[in-house]
């Protein structure tokens, strides 16, 4: 029997900056050869499309949060891996991208104490991303996000680029919920690989270990009694929407303006790949944070080749059928504004 | 503007807000009446006009407020409804630098 794989785990809250992480990460020499596991929450997968790949080895999981449906799910996914692993795609190392909402404990928790997982992967170290521009307003209003930080064996402050001015308050924060973790800081997702692939993995191996709840005691294990992140509840719920025709630029920017406006805190995230009747054959991608978006980014294609126009916000009291209204309507009012 | 449509807008929106009130729809029409905490707050209401289709809020003992866009007539809404809630501003941040 071979011996296990090392995995790294990445989680961080909503839009916090783990695709772009890992996306930057695959493209060193030093990750050539790296299978990733991507758990998304929402019904329409889109990061797995945002992370290119040479190899095929990218296994979506899309069966809600991994740290609910747990190990089965992270069991079958890595035997896929390690299926295709015997067929000659060799790999040596797995990331899993958790979701933003994940308690990462019992991932953690089940890659070191599930015989089956211990078997086939080695926990190597759980990097964590935090957004400077809204890690604290995360801290404070989620525990999802405490539960995160307090994992950590490293901790990746992301976006100090943009603004760091926030970032000692942040640190301090930080430092209450978890002080021993190493913190870094990425830019644009650059990093060190050695952040993944270790070095000083004994080390981190043992601190986060010190940390990881006892099966009995669970001070941190996941408890779904008084741990509430929705997940289809009133509390944070996500909705995708399909989009069936192409959007005029115009049409997105007063929606995302009005969604914004109209939810205020309450959006945590909205990403989208979606198809501006301006040019439909570069499909733009939109990436917000509550209110703070990136510039639109356009592709040179579609990926896969298939036109599929889509966005998927997560939020509290978000609603499917709101927020199609509220899309449409702003439509209908742009074709009648353009003499349509 | 189907009235279907309206009202999903409306009744979303009010839930979002966390607004507990009582909603009475016209037939056919895309207009509300909002009662809540015991009190007429407003008529929220979509009107075709020579110039174009406008959204009207009506608040009892305050002039109408008239709005080109859903966008508008939401803000105006909310500023009824809910004026301490915490609203979004969409911040395009660049990459290097706001």
């Amino acid at each position: 029997m071979s011996a296990p794989v090392p995995m790294t785990v990445v989680t961080g809250f909503l839009g916090s900056g783990k695709t772009t992480l890992i996306a930057n990460l695959l493209r060193r020499p030093e990750l050539s050869r790296t299978a990733v596991i991507i758990n998304e929450f929402g019904e329409i997968g889109l990061d797995h499309e945002l992370i290119e790949s040479s190899e095929e080895d990218l296994v979506e999981l899309s069966t809600g949060c991994l740290c609910c449906v747990m190990r089965g799910d992270l069991t079958n996914a890595v035997h896929r891996l390690m299926e295709k692993r015997g067929e000659g795609r060799p790999f040596e190392r797995i990331v899993l991208e958790t979701t933003g909402l994940a308690d990462p404990a019992p991932i953690v928790h089940a890659a070191i104490a599930d015989p089956t997982l211990r078997a086939l992967v080695s926990l190597d170290r759980v990097a964590v991303t935090v957004d400077a521009l809204t890690g604290i307003a995360s801290l404070e209003a989620h525990e999802e996000s405490r539960r995160q930080i307090a994992l950590a064996d490293v901790l990746l402050l992301t976006k100090t680029d943009v603004d760091d001015s926030g970032v000692a308050a942040l640190r301090d924060r930080i430092a209450a919920v978890n002080p021993d973790a190493d913190i870094l800081f990425p830019v644009r997702g650059e990093i060190d690989p050695a952040v993944i692939i270790g070095g000083a993995t004994a080390s981190l191996g043992g601190r986060r270990k010190a940390r990881v709840p006892d099966e009995n005691t669970g001070s941190l294990d996941h408890d779904h009694l008084d741990h509430a992140h929705g997940h289809g509840s009133d509390e944070i719920t996500s909705v995708s929407l399909r989009l069936d025709k192409p959007l005029q630029a115009v049409a997105l920017t007063l929606f995302l303006q009005a969604l914004a406006e109209t939810m205020g805190p309450d959006l945590l995230r909205l990403k989208g790949i979606v198809e501006v009747a301006e040019a439909p054959d570069t499909p733009a991608v939109v990436h917000g944070v509550q209110h703070v978006f990136h510039p639109m980014r356009w592709l040179d294609g579609w990926p896969g080749g298939a036109r599929d126009s889509r966005l998927v916000m997560i939020g509290k009291g978000l609603s499917e059928t709101w927020v199609r209204a509220l899309l449409d309507t702003i439509i209908e009012e742009v074709a009648e504004a353009s003499g349509q | 503007m189907t009235p279907e449509r309206f009202r999903l807008l409306i009744e979303g929106t009010l839930a979002v807000w966390r607004v507990e009130g009582s909603l009475s729809f016209k037939d056919d029409e895309a207009s509300c009446h909002i009662t809540a905490e015991g009190r007429d707050m407003a008529t929220v209401s979509r009107e075709v006009q020579p110039f174009g289709t406008v959204w009207r809020i009506q608040e009892p003992g305050r002039r109408d407020r008239v709005h080109p866009s859903v966008g508008a007539a939401l803000r105006s809404l909310r500023e009824i409804l809910c004026p301490e809630r915490s609203t979004g501003r969409v911040l395009f941040v660049s990459e290097g630098g706001p």
